[in-house]
């Protein structure tokens, strides 16, 4: 529940701006060739979850609706594991947006570039952490088994949705920390998230 | 080990995702424990698969839907229309726009949730109307911050079911106190309606003290916007009438969103077609941040359940605290800091898992467990130097946060004195019969069968007819968890493994005749042991060869035609006698 509005802080020399606010169209004023196609790529693929996303929901709104007047025997599965899945690919939808849910008390200490580094360390574990939950997930969906009863919808579907989710939120992180990389490499500073912006 | 957990706490204090900090705080310990990582992990994610995907999961579906809604009511102006039929009820009252700002913002953040939402949408507006009206400057602010926070124990707040998952994650509590996440949506009204009366007694005194001029009543003003905002005011009021009256949880959320968007985009004309796909953007946004770190936090609640974690904790807290009183104060401070540190869903499932045994151990109930929770969080939204509500108003409102500090001060003694009255008035916290919710008949069965879930004993020691417990390679006795049967690859293997589970809890529940429910027990076990020992693979690696396995022959036949040992041997759950793989 910290904000985390940017603060100015001594930096060593040489001194380095602090980053405008990011916007769409200054977030490519500065890219370089190779961070402009990863940004190219991340945006490309939030645009397809979001779109996942809305379809998921949209369906769940009628299916659940339905359902107050017509009894449909696959319907409450229907529900649950369409949550599931809006679960794993909103998920990678928040990654997307830089969304995630954490608590902040260094960075507001540290200056711009130091706030970079920190940004590519806290990807690079968020990574790590993505890949375990990935293999545990193709654990899950491995012991679903083949066995389907009629008329239910088989259990292989929600968790094949586990690995699905972790790889993309996986993908988000790698292409951020990639462009974070390529700004620091050429001695720039990427724009930084918006607090609370999607 | 010591420096990668250090190395975990440092990435969580440095702005780490929380999902990823509580997996990476839950492979750690899987690491430390006897088990094979593969096998204690596995346990842990298929819980993550279970709490998404099993018959309770349903209650999951709020979370995108009621968000989708509150940001719907944003984009539109029902902000606007609530504001003026509450200032025509209570304008002509002694603090009546000030009350206004209480029950408007009340009613507006049990569907945004989100607190910062409530003062960015609501404050613009009444904000500049109170000084018109000659409210003090600050008090003014302060109301605003104050109120951005003061609805989410009403229902449908969103905090009130991600509280209600994260207690059900624990089964064994969560059959203890017969939880059920609708019954809990209640509990907050009768504390929250007291917390709204603490604020508004603030604002009546302010305003007689400063001979505030009061607003003529109209009635035809007060017809005009009652018309024009009643498709909204009376939301809540019907959502929590389709609640009781029994319709599911998921039907209520989605005829919400289709109620709204037919009122938004097609009566009101407030919102145009395409911003729905706009909205979406924050919403979906909103939901999958919060969707992530639900459920991995059933990951990290199984590590801390199986490090006995909070075992250690109620140990610890029995052996300083003796007194049910001074435990809650503690509590209370305890979450006040929590809740100036993170927000209500981290808060929630992070720290639950930890103090829900501990105030079981006082005689907690859940319910009252849940509602002085998020009490404490809504307080530490405002609380300095760093509750969220003021940076946000500080922000919205382009103050210096010290004013904002010094203006919530009133307000957050009003909540304190609300707070230790629902704390130490548990018949405050009123909660519904369950069966007055469960209308349908498929409500009942489903409690049935959750209850037959719940009940279930995680934990089997192998222990022979004669008492003696079966060894395994290590010497030590051999423990079936649950978790690891469930998560056997074999089918075959699996359903006798958690069969085993079932049968132990069914002697539990209904011993047969002539028998005690440990004598029920030792039976079943021993049967188990010798159906199973042989053909398992699993169950060989864990035992070793010299222990007095039962001979082939005498294991029963694969049809499960077999007599049991003992002629009277238990029942399973229904009935009949387990077959064994």
């Amino acid at each position: 529940m910290v904000s985390d509005s940017p603060t100015s802080s001594p930096e060593p020399a040489p001194p380095t701006p602090e980053p405008a606010p990011a916007s769409d169209a200054d977030r490519l004023a500065d890219d370089s060739a190779l961070a402009a196609a990863l940004r190219r790529i991340d945006r490309a693929l939030g645009r397809l979850e979001q779109a996942g996303m809305v379809l998921l929901l949209a369906v769940l709104v009628v299916v659940a609706a339905s359902t107050v007047v017509i009894q449909v025997s696959w319907a409450d599965e229907a529900i649950r594991y369409g949550v599931f899945a809006m679960a794993m690919i909103g998920g990678a939808y928040a990654t997307h947006h830089q969304r995630l849910l954490s608590m902040d008390v260094v960075s507001r200490n540290l200056g711009a570039r130091g706030r970079a580094w920190l940004r590519v360390v806290l990807a690079l574990f968020t990574l790590a952490m993505t890949g375990v939950l990935f293999q545990g997930g193709l654990q899950i969906f491995a012991l679903q088994g083949s066995v389907h009863q009629a008329g239910k919808i088989p259990t292989t579907v929600p968790a094949l949705f586990i690995p699905i989710g972790m790889a993309l939120i996986g993908l988000h992180l790698a292409l951020q920390a990639a462009i974070e990389l390529d700004y620091l490499r050429r001695g720039k500073l990427a724009p930084e998230p918006e607090p609370g912006a999607a | 080990m010591t420096l990668l957990v250090l190395g975990v706490i440092a990435l969580f204090f440095a702005g780490a995702p929380l999902f990823a900090v509580m997996v990476g705080a839950a492979a750690l310990g899987a690491l430390t424990l006897p088990r094979a990582f593969s096998a204690e992990f596995g346990g842990y994610m298929q819980t993550f698969f279970s709490l998404g995907t099993n018959e309770q999961a349903q209650i999951f579906s709020t979370i995108p839907l009621f968000i989708y809604a509150g940001y719907l009511m944003a984009a539109a102006k029902t902000a606007d229309r609530l504001v003026r039929f509450a200032n025509a009820i209570l304008g002509w009252m002694p603090g009546g726009l000030a009350i206004v700002t209480i029950l408007a913002s009340a009613i507006f953040t049990t569907f945004t949730g989100a607190s910062g939402v409530t003062i960015v949408a609501l404050g613009g507006l009444l904000m500049p109307a109170l000084v018109k009206q000659k409210y003090p400057e600050r008090f003014s602010l302060g109301l605003v911050a104050a109120t951005g926070s003061c609805g989410l124990l009403l229902p449908p707040a969103l905090p009130l079911f991600v509280f209600g998952a994260i207690y059900g994650i624990n089964k064994d509590l969560a059959a203890k106190w017969e939880w059920d996440t609708q019954r809990f949506l209640f509990a907050g009204v009768v504390p929250g309606a007291v917390l709204l009366g603490a604020l508004a007694l603030i604002a009546i005194w302010v305003a007689v003290r400063n001979k505030l001029p009061r607003q003529r009543f109209h009635l035809g003003e007060l017809a005009s916007s009652a018309a024009l905002a009643a498709p909204e005011l009376l939301l809540p009021f019907g959502v929590i009438g389709l609640l009781a009256s029994g319709v599911s949880i998921a039907q209520v959320a989605a005829l919400t969103v289709v109620y709204l968007v037919v009122l938004e985009v097609g009566l009101f004309r407030d919102v145009r077609p395409r911003a729905l796909w706009t909205i979406s953007t924050e919403s979906l946004a909103l939901s999958g941040t919060i969707f992530l770190v639900v459920f991995t936090s059933a990951v990290f609640t199984n590590f801390l359940v199986t490090a006995q974690v909070p075992a250690l904790l109620v140990e610890w807290t029995k052996t300083y605290v003796d007194s049910r009183l001074v435990f809650l104060l503690m509590l209370n401070g305890l979450l006040l800091v929590v809740g100036m540190m993170m927000d209500v869903f981290s808060a929630i499932v992070i720290v639950l898992p930890l103090i829900a045994g501990v105030a079981d151990q006082y005689g907690i109930n859940p319910y009252h467990l849940g509602v002085i929770f998020l009490l404490n969080l809504e307080i530490g939204y405002l609380s300095p130097p760093v509750g969220l509500n003021l940076f946000i108003t500080s922000f919205k409102f382009r103050v210096p946060v010290i004013d904002v500090v010094r203006a919530v001060i009133p307000f957050i003694g009003a909540m304190i004195a609300s707070l230790l009255l629902v704390t130490y008035v548990p018949s405050l916290t009123v909660v519904p019969d369950a069966k007055r919710t469960g209308t349908a008949s498929a409500l009942l069965q489903l409690v049935s069968e959750q209850a037959q879930e719940v009940r279930s004993i995680r934990e089997v020691a192998l222990l022979r007819e004669d008492g003696t417990p079966v060894l395994g390679e290590d010497g030590r006795p051999v423990v079936k968890r649950f978790a690891e049967c469930a998560a056997l690859e074999d089918e075959q293997s699996r359903q006798s493994c958690t069969g085993l589970f079932v049968d132990v809890t069914a002697c539990g529940e209904r011993p047969p005749a002539g028998q005690t429910a440990e004598e029920c027990k030792r039976d079943v076990v021993a049967a188990w042991i010798s159906s199973n020992l042989l053909d398992d693979d699993w169950d060989l690696d864990d035992l070793p060869e010299e222990p007095a396995a039962p001979e082939p022959d005498d294991a029963p036949a694969p049809d499960g035609d077999a007599p049991a040992p003992d002629d009277d041997a238990p029942p399973a759950a229904d009935g009949a006698p387990r077959s064994p793989p």
